[in-house]
């Protein structure tokens, strides 16, 4: 017993730290990343691999704050929905345990949509004007609300992308798996082209992660101008009205 | 200030994981020397697959902790290379862990070519281009301490090895419980088709 409670224990600190590093590095990178893209805009420092990357140094603590913190809050939220669901289900009341099972899942849905919509304009207030993650968020949650039209916009030519670039990926490599299977189906050309397929799955796993990348960067980067375009809009607006 | 070479950092980490290694077969030749039957060994075993699941953890606490106190692994230090930030000091403990958990993935992505970039004019690896860091040579010619430690952890890697196959292969207590347990398995699997036979007979 003891031994399966050490085990226990080993893989919930690995989970733990697994999502802690993951959280860390995705903050780095998406502070480099609009930290770069402001770099770039403004012609403030020459950009490359470094200077990203110390721009990315200086928010990710923030940035990872900003990714767990709301989640944990939703997910503490819906903690006593899912235990009453499973008392209910304990007791036989089927049908109130799937009513409370639906209302968590429409409540994670609502929680994570918010979120997703405040993290727009949060991720930017905390790797440009080095705002704390709460703070962040309401104010991201703020800027939508203000800017509605144009976040929408942004969002529909961003889901676009993202659904064109995945389709025109998946046509090819689904045109250059058929072929492979084709020819793989004579038996003498079977074997030889198994150093093919080899190196296409390699090629595809490289590519793949390429074309992730360049559809997140365009995501990130167009998010970044508008954000831009925004605040300086404000910004003279303010002076405007001095 | 001359920078540490791919080679000699590749060296290190060898050191390194050589050094993790022994630990490693240690620690299974001494459960082998306590004679334990089935049960002991697999709640032994259990154990230090909980620890194995956590190695990287380890390796970070490691890396990051030695990093910052002295400037180097033990690899690092035996080679007479020291990791310096950007003020030419010593790493501070968090820029120490970034190094070490999100500079060490990074640097692992796409087959390992965040290492391989050492290879280059600059000797930077991508981790160190994250963190900010320089791995530099503080003490020269260190060939001979190099080839003491690397000779040193093979040769307890390969007694430690040695040891754990002696040791399970003489334990009389294991085999006649494994023997035990593979008649318990086969007179499982024998028992099977005796039923249809009773049913065919009647």
């Amino acid at each position: 017993m003891t031994v399966w409670l050490i085990l226990g224990l080993g893989l919930l600190i690995a989970i733990v730290m697994g999502v802690i590093i993951s959280l860390l590095l995705r903050g780095w990178a998406v502070g480099s990343l609009i930290g770069g893209t402001f770099d770039a805009l403004d012609d403030r420092n020459e950009i490359n691999f470094a200077t990203v990357a110390m721009r990315g140094r200086r928010s990710f603590k923030g940035l990872a704050k900003l990714y767990f913190f709301p989640s944990l809050v939703a997910a503490l939220v819906t903690v006593p929905f899912i235990l009453t669901s499973i008392y209910f289900f304990i007791s036989n009341s089927t049908v109130l345990g799937i009513i409370f099972i639906s209302l968590t899942m429409l409540i994670l849905m609502i929680a994570h949509l918010v979120i997703a919509i405040a993290e727009i304009w949060a991720e930017r207030l905390v790797a440009i004007e080095n705002m704390p993650w709460q703070q962040a968020f309401w104010q991201g949650l703020q800027m939508f609300k203000t800017n509605f039209v144009r976040t929408m916009q942004l969002g529909i030519v961003n889901c676009l992308t993202g659904c064109v670039t995945g389709c025109l990926s998946l046509a090819v490599i689904g045109s250059l798996v058929a072929t492979l299977v084709i020819f793989g189906l004579i038996p003498i050309i079977g074997w030889a082209l198994l150093p093919l397929i080899t190196l296409l799955i390699i090629a595809i796993l490289v590519l793949g992660s390429l074309v992730t990348a360049l559809v997140l960067t365009f995501k990130y980067t167009t998010w970044s101008i508008l954000y831009r375009e925004l605040t300086m809009a404000g910004k003279e607006k303010m002076e405007k009205n001095d | 200030m001359t920078k540490g070479t791919f080679w000699e950092r590749l060296i290190a980490r060898i050191i390194d994981d050589l050094l993790f290694s022994a630990v490693f077969l240690v620690a299974l030749a001494f459960i082998g020397l306590t004679r334990p039957n089935l049960s002991q060994l697999t709640s032994s075993l259990l154990i230090l697959a909980a620890l194995m699941l956590n190695e990287p953890l380890i390796k970070i606490a490691y890396n990051s902790w030695l990093t910052s106190k002295y400037g180097g692994t033990l690899g690092k230090l035996v080679l007479g290379l020291e990791v310096l930030d950007e003020n030419g000091k010593k790493l501070k403990k968090t820029l120490s862990i970034f190094r070490h958990t999100a500079g060490y993935l990074v640097s692992g992505t796409l087959f390992f070519l965040g290492y391989f970039w050492i290879l280059r004019k600059d000797k930077l690896a991508w981790h160190d281009l994250m963190a900010g860091t320089v791995v530099i040579k503080k003490k020269p010619h260190r060939a001979f301490v190099t080839a003491v430690f690397v000779i040193t952890l093979v040769t307890i890697n390969i007694a430690a090895l040695a040891g754990i196959i002696l040791t399970f292969s003489s334990n009389q207590n294991l085999r006649n419980d494994v023997e035990g347990l593979v008649k318990s398995i086969s007179s499982v699997e024998i028992d099977k088709p005796t039923k249809p036979t009773t049913l065919e007979t009647v």
